[in-house]
């Protein structure tokens, strides 16, 4: 089986076949194909290679879009909460890492003007309500379920920012330039 | 020329020439909410999609994927710019489907490759509803060509593409598509002709 010469209109056969051309070119693709063999021949060909390709499919179409819908408008449903939990859950681990930087200052604050203790009362009622002005916004550590909570806690515990044991003592840098050099 | 590049009369119509409701008009519907609009969509789209997937060697999941195509396609609908058809926009959803989950499965220590021998299987499979000895002939010579000379001869003669379209779906250029069009052809012709 050879192939015609004429290359625009071969081109076109498999549009011709599948009829999507338009009212022009399929006239002229008509008038091609009436006075030559060899396009005749591929044209049945490509008729025959469409029959083929497109075996009768047992799928269900009606259970396929049964399914596309409604896994669509699940997924729209689930998504859509999904993402403000996802939000406030940011919002609510930014919260505690600035709840934090707040309890380090306020406890470094203690210290500075000499009032270090240990009482874990005393500490705490420098840190809480740091913590708790910085969570307010979204809702404080009760809305937290267990996962979050723990979630939160290793990210605390994670961070370098936050002090593992009480600082040492400061010691002056400030150096008289009159005073004789220390040995 | 061809009658099918018609996306954007489509938008502005809101049907195509044969009367039917555009693809355009039932996506905007299905938008609205209109679940109806979605399944005339998939009716519509389905088979073809089918046809595609089995082309690809899919064989025991082609209902599982193509509504896998439609779910991945309905999901993002905001990403579709129209610069397609959607049908043309499914058919690539679809690739990129099979051919995630074939690397999904090589990954699997007990994974079995998909081989060209399945893709022929599938082709053997059609034999029973081809009657015809010379379609079955052509099934056989079809099932003869490389996977991306199949995948291209499906396309634009089963399922009409344009070598845009084509290139489009299978991520390569018009020119390219051509060529492996019609090196598929001849190779077609020659099996018939020894």
């Amino acid at each position: 089986m050879g192939d015609c010469d004429n290359v625009t209109i071969r081109e076109l056969l498999p549009d011709y076949a599948a009829g999507t051309l338009d009212r022009d070119a399929r006239s002229r693709v008509a008038a091609h194909v009436a006075g030559c063999a060899l396009c005749r021949d591929e044209l049945a060909l490509l008729a025959m290679a469409r029959r083929a390709l497109q075996p009768a499919m047992s799928i269900d179409t009606a259970r396929i879009a049964r399914g596309v819908v409604a896994a669509t408008v699940t997924g729209q449903r689930r998504h859509a909460p999904s993402r403000v939990r996802a939000t406030r859950w940011s919002a609510v681990r930014l919260a505690a890492s600035i709840a934090l930087a707040a309890a380090g200052l306020a406890t470094f604050g203690v210290w500075q003007k000499g009032r270090v203790t240990d009482d874990p009362d005393t500490l705490a009622a420098v840190t809480m309500p740091a913590v708790a002005a910085a969570l307010a916004p979204v809702g404080g550590l009760a809305e937290l379920d267990e996962n979050q909570l723990n979630t939160l806690l290793d990210d605390i515990a994670s961070l370098e920012a936050a002090p593992a044991a009480e600082p040492a003592d400061i010691v002056p840098t400030f150096v008289d330039p009159t005073a004789e050099e220390i040995q | 020329m061809r009658t099918n590049d018609v996306s954007q009369d489509e938008c502005m119509t809101g049907s195509d020439p044969g009367g039917q409701e555009s693809d355009a008009a039932l996506v905007e519907r299905w938008q609205a909410g209109d679940e109806r609009a979605a399944t005339t969509l998939v009716e519509r789209h389905a088979a073809p999609l089918a046809r595609f997937a089995a082309s690809l060697g899919v064989r025991d999941e082609i209902e599982e994927i193509v509504q896998d195509t439609f779910v991945r396609a309905f999901g993002s609908l905001g990403q579709f710019r129209g610069e397609s058809t959607l049908r043309t926009w499914l058919f690539t959803i679809l690739r990129r489907l099979v051919l995630d989950r074939r690397r999904a499965r090589s990954r699997r220590p007990v994974a079995v490759p998909i081989e060209e021998g399945d893709v022929v299987t599938e082709f053997d499979a059609l034999d029973a509803v081809v009657a015809d000895e010379a379609e079955r002939r052509l099934a056989a010579a079809i099932a003869t060509l490389s996977p991306t000379q199949r995948e291209v001869f499906t396309l634009r003669v089963g399922e009409g593409l344009s070598y845009r379209e084509i290139a489009t779906v299978a991520g390569t250029t018009e020119g390219a598509a051509r060529v492996h069009y019609h090196n598929a052809m001849r190779a077609v012709k020659e099996f018939l002709d020894g």
